[in-house]
């Protein structure tokens, strides 16, 4: 069976990739801290509760990255001809599987703490002889949870497109929200101290509705990656403008009466298909393979392309214009050429 | 602590408030000795103690009342009393929807002893570690003194 030819990263993209596998490495050293100094000083707060759990959760995007860095590395073999990528998206769907799991209990905790008007007592503790109030002590842990992960977070977001790494851009984005946790945490310890006891059970309730939100955000997408979506921009936004690329390229070559392109993502990966529908069918074979030699060099992330010859492209097709939104089977007349000029 | 000075923490139902201007803490107790020791309506001990000692920085005198840990949390999670005392540790599990104070010193089997507070009231909580916590090498003497 053949295999897919083991990816390569260029050499922007090898470097970019150290430096994120170096930021995604601090990032976690950076949360054990985080993760210790909450859990000390978090009492019985709710609000605490939930930004611990937020902050526990973090530690998966980072962690499928790196292990992805090293699995999707794997060059394909018989058990895996397409190669390893797709293990990347999967603990992303993973990822975001739990983030939705926890939201979703957390905000019905918060509710239910409303609910039974459930009253939080915050302590003291013994700070070198004098009784502090914990509130005084939850204030810093949580700037310090919500402050430098910004940065983090920003710095990762630069390189992200440069690698059109999903998992990365996901974690960047996450990270970059994270000041709103913390400031919603503040706001629900200083309620508590002004007398305002539903404060805290509010304030984690909208954080749990956050995570709960960035959870259905990522399934979306990990499960679009995952069904061989059209390939979309790092942030999911936009769809990507390569497969109109490819087919201009190859309607380009003199020897192309008509073609229609079928691209899919797989990790950093591109592959793609295309039907042609040739003018002559001399030179066949040398055309298409010289057409494939330089459609590669369209970007570095197209790594497979299978150039079939036709006589006539499939009823099916559809107008491949970039940025439609339905993509159903409908038989376009205008779109698909069964005469020969 | 200067910060503790802008009035914060505050109480969720005004606790502290009311028991300075009625001057009156109304103050549960469990029978426990050497904890607590009740003689009929008269309660006594080093948590006893610690209570009274508390009150008196208030500017208010202890009306106890004596019951069984149940009712007497009860009493306290309804805001029918101020304060219950009755050897109690930090690990108890009535003690996790009420407001607990810093330990005052361990009991026996080294279970540190807290005092009960109602569920939410801060800053009648924090006062009462102010006042009390301090108080604890004074506790423990009387607690090894009295003990048989």
């Amino acid at each position: 069976m053949r295999t897919t030819s083991p990816f390569e990263l260029p050499a922007e993209q090898r470097r970019v990739l150290r430096r994120a596998k170096r930021l995604e490495w601090l990032t976690l050293a950076y949360l054990v801290s985080v993760v210790v100094v909450m859990y000390t000083v978090m009492g019985s707060s709710q609000a605490m509760k939930t930004a611990w759990i937020e902050d526990l959760l973090s530690f998966i995007p980072p962690i499928a990255f790196l292990v992805a860095a090293r699995v999707a590395r794997r060059h394909p073999d018989h058990r895996f001809p397409f190669g390893y990528q797709r293990a990347t998206t999967i603990a992303y769907l993973c990822g975001a599987l739990a983030l939705l799991a926890m939201g979703t209990i957390l905000l019905g905790d918060a509710v239910l703490k409303l609910a039974t008007r459930e009253r939080p007592s915050i302590g003291s503790v013994d700070w070198f002889g004098e009784p502090i109030w914990l509130g005084w002590l939850m204030i810093p842990a949580l700037l310090w949870s919500g402050i430098p992960v910004v940065f983090l977070g920003r710095a990762k977001l630069k390189l992200a497109p440069v690698l059109h790494d999903k998992v990365l851009n996901a974690d960047a984005t996450m990270n970059k929200a994270d000041w709103l946790t913390a400031a919603a945490a503040v706001a629900g310890v200083l309620g508590i101290g002004l007398g305002l006891w539903w404060a805290d059970a509010v304030a984690a309730g909208l954080i749990s509705f956050e995570i709960g939100h960035d959870g259905v955000r990522h399934v979306r997408a990990a499960v679009g990656d995952l069904m061989d979506r059209t390939p979309t921009t790092v942030d999911h936004e936009r769809e990507d403008a390569l497969p109109e690329r490819l087919r201009q390229f190859l309607l380009r070559q003199r020897w192309v009466e008509d073609a229609a392109v079928r691209v899919r993502e797989d990790g950093h990966m591109l592959f793609a298909d295309a039907l042609v529908v040739p003018r002559t069918e001399r030179e066949l074979v040398d055309n298409i393979a010289e057409a494939t030699e330089h459609a590669l060099a369209l970007d570095w992330r197209l790594h497979d392309l299978v150039i079939m010859p036709v006589h006539e492209l499939p009823r099916e097709e559809w107008a491949p214009e970039a940025g439609r939104e339905s993509f159903e089977g409908t038989y376009r007349p205008d779109s698909t050429s069964t005469t020969r000029h | 602590m200067a910060a503790s000075a802008c009035g914060l923490p505050r109480d969720a139902a005004g606790t502290l408030e009311r028991v300075r201007s009625t001057g009156v803490l109304r103050a549960g107790a469990i029978t426990n000795p050497p904890y607590v020791v009740t003689d009929g309506a008269a309660v006594s001990g080093p948590e006893a103690e610690a209570v009274e000692a508390f009150a008196q920085a208030q500017r208010a005198r202890v009306q106890w009342a004596v019951g069984s840990e149940e009712d007497l949390v009860e009493q306290l999670e309804r805001f029918q009393l101020d304060v219950v005392v009755g050897g109690i540790t930090k690990k108890n599990p009535r003690a996790k929807k009420v407001g607990t104070t810093l330990p005052l010193y361990e009991g026996a089997g080294g279970k540190p002893h807290v005092l009960l507070t109602p569920p939410g009231e801060n800053g009648m909580l924090f006062a009462m570690d102010r006042a009390v916590y301090l108080l604890r090498d004074r506790l423990r003497a009387s607690l090894d003194g009295g003990s048989p």
